[in-house]
């Protein structure tokens, strides 16, 4: 499911509105004596920054109700651009207030009054360190683990502490209404988090899945095969994915987004996945038995068959997964609308899935254009990266009545967005998924 | 969506609010 514009326009303007709810709060009812402009806006900008950074937590809560018509590449895209945001603004505000009247900077002295300098001073420097620990994680080296619980908490104490600051500064906070009005804000953020990593695993404890499978597949790729426990499994849209925790608790901070790679009608759940780090690499360790848990399905990258004429696929290397779940769905339900896939790997050897995508191709209207960027010598295909000219030789003459889909790494992402918006495709009609967001 | 779309979307939306941030602080100051 994709949100309509209208739709999309209706969560961009409760946005809009949760983000000047504490500044509406703020200036509502009994105020206090009029302020030069500067400090007002230096104040009004502390208020948007503690109610961007609550919005933060529905960002990232992973609620299907919200994520399911945005695509959570998108979401966290978001997360990502007004987290930065956020940062700025808890810097402005201070800064902004001091330099207009340094009589300020009494908030940042401890002999003044320590508790408020101190969360203060953790305030603004967590901020920096939340944001600048997810920009840089891997120059950090931190493992995604440890950033996903440092984040967690650093976010937790940040909005609480941002709380508390409000309430005790009180000049705009003097009646209780108000004090409860912000505390409220910041114990439904804090209940979102609590929610995503506390019940929903506690919930997904009923659900045990195991490992009935590890396949090997080409290009250091294993299929993990995964079947329910004891109740009835999982459905899902082909395209979509979930988060995966090996182990035997689901309250792991080892949580991984997969794609399904099996199809929609397939009664047991497939994820294809590449050695990259230190996950992706223990999956060929796994045995029939070991316990296995899912949080989803989530994802928008999925194609309704009449929505649009036809797909369009291009996928780079294990990029391939969702649209393997796509491409198997229509074949078991024997599609009969128009498909291409377009498919760049570094050499022949490394084309997952490539067997059973050539004996697709023979029993189903799909045309499969391999692109290979060191080929044997031979080969009479495209080669080289996918790139516009590519896509313009062999997308369909009706390309413009088609959905879509792109797959695979970012530069590779990058180079074909701009490409199929250059050749005048309808961004609306362009689905992407990034997983390197995480 | 295509990805450049929702950054740019977050910007236009964060100088939209510092607007209407200083709209409000104009308010109050007058």
């Amino acid at each position: 499911m994709k949100y309509t514009f209208v739709e999309r326009l209706l969560w961009i303007l409760l946005f809009c509105l949760l983000a000047v709810l504490p500044m509406i709060i703020a200036v509502t009812g009994q105020t206090p004596e009029r302020r030069d402009f500067w400090i007002e806006f230096g104040v009004m900008l502390g208020f948007l920054g503690f109610a961007i950074l609550a919005i933060q937590f529905v960002l990232t809560g992973r609620f299907r109700w919200f994520a399911a018509g945005f695509g959570l590449d998108n979401i966290l895209q978001f997360h990502r651009q007004t987290g930065i945001f956020a940062l700025l603004l808890v810097l402005a505000h201070p800064a902004i207030l001091m330099v207009y009247d340094q009589d300020f900077l009494v908030y940042f002295d401890p002999r003044a009054n320590a508790p408020r300098a101190l969360s203060l001073s953790f305030v603004t420097v967590a901020t920096v360190v939340l944001v600048a620990s997810s920009l840089w994680r891997l120059t950090f080296r931190l493992s995604y683990e440890k950033w996903r619980m440092i984040h967690g908490l650093l976010s937790l104490a940040i909005l609480v502490l941002g709380t508390g600051h409000i309430i005790m500064v009180s000049h705009y906070s003097e009646p209780l209404w108000k004090q409860a009005a912000f505390s409220l804000i910041a114990v439904g953020a804090i209940y979102l988090l609590a929610h995503s990593r506390v019940v929903r695993p506690f919930l997904m404890r009923r659900r045990p899945y195991q490992v009935a499978e590890v396949r090997s597949e080409r290009n250091d790729s294993w299929t993990l095969v995964v079947e329910a426990k004891k109740h009835p499994g999982m459905s899902h849209r082909p395209g979509q994915f979930a988060w995966i925790t090996v182990g035997d608790s689901p309250f792991s901070m080892q949580q991984h987004p997969f794609s399904f790679a099996s199809g929609a009608t397939s009664p047991r759940l497939e994820f294809t996945i590449k050695e990259l780090g230190d996950f992706t690499a223990s999956v060929k360790h796994l045995r029939r038995g070991d316990p296995v848990w899912l949080e989803g399905p989530y994802g928008a990258f999925t194609f309704k068959p009449g929505q649009a004429k036809g797909a369009i696929f291009i996928a780079g290397g294990v990029g391939i997964t969702p649209i393997m779940s796509m491409l198997r769905t229509f074949r078991d339900q024997r599609q009969s609308f128009p498909m291409t896939l377009v498919y760049g790997n570094r050499n022949w050897e490394e084309v997952i899935f490539r067997e059973e995508i050539e004996k697709m191709s023979e029993s189903m209207p799909l045309e499969v254009v391999h692109v290979v960027e060191e080929p044997l010598d031979g080969w009479e295909g495209e080669t080289g990266l996918i790139r516009k000219e590519i896509l313009e030789r062999h997308l369909p003459p009706d390309r413009h009545d088609h959905h879509c889909f792109v797959c695979g790494p970012t530069p590779m992402m990058d180079v074909t967005e701009l490409a199929l918006k250059q050749m005048g495709f309808p961004p609306w009609n362009i689905y992407s998924e990034r997983f390197d967001m995480v | 969506m295509l990805h450049i779309y929702t950054k740019r979307l977050a910007i236009f939306l964060s100088v939209l609010l510092v607007v209407v941030s200083a709209l409000i602080a104009w308010w109050r100051a007058m």
